[in-house]
């Protein structure tokens, strides 16, 4: 059976019904990440003070995916193009480059995942507040977690910004000797004494400072020392002590309000990119024979694939500086 | 019949310039999102706010710049049918709407045990 109007417009649409139907189908995708920014927002607004991450995301990958899926988005249109203008070579050339920036996307998004999950943080008892934790420790597990089963404490590499601080814990630290020490130096240098930053200090009685220094192997550790990002090729180790241990996880979606939103907007913006780059891959390597039987019905369907495309480059242009930079 | 053929090629050489010259067009979009983007990275270690809320609403107002640039000229939104702008509108809406509920249920102060 002949499916009607999918090359010619319908005549009361004004449209042909794949471009009628991929519409649809976005409305309803504006509302599902529309709600999903809501519950960000609110998240968000709902934090106690002080308690928002800032900056904890490495924004170089963020900002490396936000390059790859603009350029995919011109690709892709341009593909469009070379469609209606009869040159399938071109196409084909453009439509590759579109699906090697989805793998590049994907690979970049495992990167940082898979960081994530091998990052340890802790949040330690504190029966001052009402919420029954105080501060917090970010780091590195020096070995496997299993390997602490039958001990009383974890060693952790701490990473040399903790990312997530209370103010009162950030206002005691500027107190610290060593924090004051080298905001003397800087002052005295003529440089601004807010760069101090002599690495983690810790108030509470459960994470012990042991002297020792440890070189994380991450990837993401090399390329910020090498970048300059990271002044600590070092980390030091503290030892934090499991009795005095509020919760502690890995970098998971239930580590906190913050990781439990990043995953779920940026998982199911990755769902839509690898559905994407399926439906494209399709016509760019199983379907091409249209391009040459029916050029204008090819047409269509490239138009209502990229229109997929560009609406998940929309929605990454509002991730990427709501969830790395903001 | 004749007179059908040449008009008929006239269109399509204009056709065909037509498109050539959207290709142009969309690499300069390219850039223009290129920038905005290195803007929304950069202007934070350039200009240091003392309120970080300004961070906050420069960076939403670059990526609204970009998003329109992307809906309007990769999606063709600035030449679209009438139902389709209908369609849009509605799910914005509908985006609005579960943002409003949200809201609602935030700041209702029966559901404070909640938060």
């Amino acid at each position: 059976m002949q499916i009607p109007y999918e090359v010619e417009e319908r005549p009361d649409t004004g449209v042909y019904n794949a471009k009628l139907g991929i519409w649809l189908f976005l409305a309803s995708e504006i509302m599902l990440f529309g709600g999903l920014f809501s519950a960000y927002i609110f998240l968000r607004l709902g934090a106690p003070e002080g308690s928002w991450p800032d900056h904890i995301l490495w924004d170089l990958p963020g900002l490396i995916n936000t390059a790859i899926l603009i350029l995919s988005s011109v690709t892709v249109v341009l593909s469009y193009i070379y469609v209606k203008l009869g040159d399938f070579n071109k196409f084909r050339i453009c439509m590759i480059i579109t699906l090697v920036s989805a793998v590049a996307f994907m690979g970049i998004k495992s990167f940082e995942y898979n960081g994530k999950f091998k990052h340890f943080g802790a949040f330690m008892k504190d029966t001052s507040k009402p919420q029954g934790y105080g501060e917090q420790i970010t780091g590195h597990v020096i070995g496997d977690l299993s390997d602490y089963d039958d001990k009383d404490y974890i060693l952790v590499a701490a990473d040399s910004r903790q990312p997530i601080d209370w103010l009162s814990a950030r206002e005691l630290k500027k107190q610290s000797p060593a924090h004051q020490q080298q905001a003397a130096e800087l002052a005295a240098l003529g440089e601004d004494a807010h760069d101090a930053h002599p690495g983690p200090v810790f108030n509470h009685p459960g994470i012990i400072a042991t002297g020792d220094k440890y070189k994380p192997k991450s990837w993401e550790h090399k390329i910020k020392v090498a970048l300059g990002k990271e002044k600590h090729k070092e980390h030091d180790v503290f030892k934090v002590m499991k009795d005095q241990i509020f919760r502690q996880s890995m970098f998971t979606p239930g580590y906190n309000a913050y990781f439990a939103i990043y995953f779920t907007m940026t998982g199911l913006h990755a769902l839509h990119v690898i559905g994407g780059a399926l439906v494209l891959g399709y016509f760019c390597f199983f379907d091409h024979k249209r391009f040459f039987t029916n050029r204008k019905h090819f047409a269509n369907r490239i138009e209502v694939g990229g229109l997929f495309w560009h609406f998940v480059d929309l929605v990454w242009i509002f991730l990427f500086p709501i969830l790395y930079l903001l | 019949m004749s007179e059908e053929v040449t008009h008929t090629e006239h269109d399509d050489s204009h056709e065909i310039e037509h498109l050539k010259s959207h290709i142009k067009f969309y690499w300069i979009i390219f850039w223009a999102l290129i920038v905005g983007t290195i803007l929304t990275v950069g202007v934070p270690y350039l200009i240091h706010f003392e309120n970080h809320t300004y961070n906050v609403i420069l960076g939403l107002a670059i990526a609204t710049v970009k998003a329109t640039l992307v809906s309007l000229f990769f999606m063709h939104l600035s030449a679209e049918k009438k139902l389709i702008y209908g369609m849009i509108a509605l799910a914005v809406f509908g985006a609005i709407a579960l943002f409003i509920l949200t809201a609602l249920a935030y700041w209702d102060h029966s559901l404070s045990y909640y938060w």
